[in-house]
């Protein structure tokens, strides 16, 4: 193969993979409660539960830490979903493996946000306590 | 004679252009900003800015084409409000305000 030819090729499979590769962006995400305190939460991404818990993807479990997560985007839109958890010593009592298993163990609502590749890059869920809860 | 005439439509030009830079600036879309009740704290895109008092906002598309804000009190429920740029043109073509009102929990 001349090195033209070769040249050509390595362009075009570059283009080929530029234009197919999925965009990601990083999101840092956090939850509060409506007092504002840290709220401890699993923030699973496209109703993916067992990635999630695998990836640990918990926010304010042993202190206020955010996490941040980079996202494909190979869809307009990524559903992301909150989900609360209990710590006792620093650790998950629990980890839910669907919304209603959070909203009933933690006591907390479950909160769920599409989001664009085009949006802010912090993510602030604003966690607040079932209705009916103490 | 020619230049005096010429001096209203040069005047006019440069009118548009301008309106037409500020326009394109990028320096955002102000909106009065208020939540109730007052002392409810507001955020941001994620952060806090302060109380739900009245407040002038520059809603700045520039880096994001989706901006939202959040409103939180502790004997509320926390409200969220998405706003992208049509949004925010329809709301000053109406002329109004930002203006989220929780409610009690």
């Amino acid at each position: 193969m001349s090195p033209t030819r070769r040249l050509l090729s390595l362009s075009l499979l570059g283009a080929t993979a530029a234009c197919g590769s999925i965009p990601t962006k990083s999101f840092e995400f956090d939850a509060i409660d409506a007092g504002e305190s840290p709220r401890p939460c699993l923030i699973v991404v496209n109703d993916d539960w067992v990635t999630a818990a695998e990836k640990n993807h918990f926010v304010n479990v042993d202190d206020d830490n955010a996490l941040v997560i980079e996202m494909p985007f190979p869809t307009a839109e990524v559903e992301v979903t909150l989900a609360p958890v209990l710590v006792e010593s620093g650790k998950v009592t629990r980890v839910p493996k669907s919304r209603k298993e959070a909203r009933d163990y933690s006591g907390f609502s479950d909160d769920t946000r599409r989001l664009r590749l085009t949006d802010p890059r912090r993510q602030l869920f604003i966690v607040q306590r079932k209705s009916g809860g103490s | 004679m020619a230049r005096s005439k010429s001096l209203p439509l040069l005047r006019s030009t440069l009118l548009v252009s301008l309106l037409a830079a500020t326009a394109c600036s990028g320096s955002g879309y102000t909106r009065v900003l208020s939540v109730n009740p007052p002392d409810a704290s507001v955020f941001i895109n994620g952060d806090k800015v302060g109380q739900g008092s009245s407040r002038p906002y520059t809603f700045d598309f520039t880096n994001n084409e989706r901006i939202y804000v959040q409103a939180t009190h502790p004997d509320y429920q926390p409200e969220i409000e998405w706003f992208d740029r049509a949004r925010i043109e329809q709301m000053i073509a109406a002329n109004l305000d930002v203006k989220i009102t929780l409610r009690p929990r």
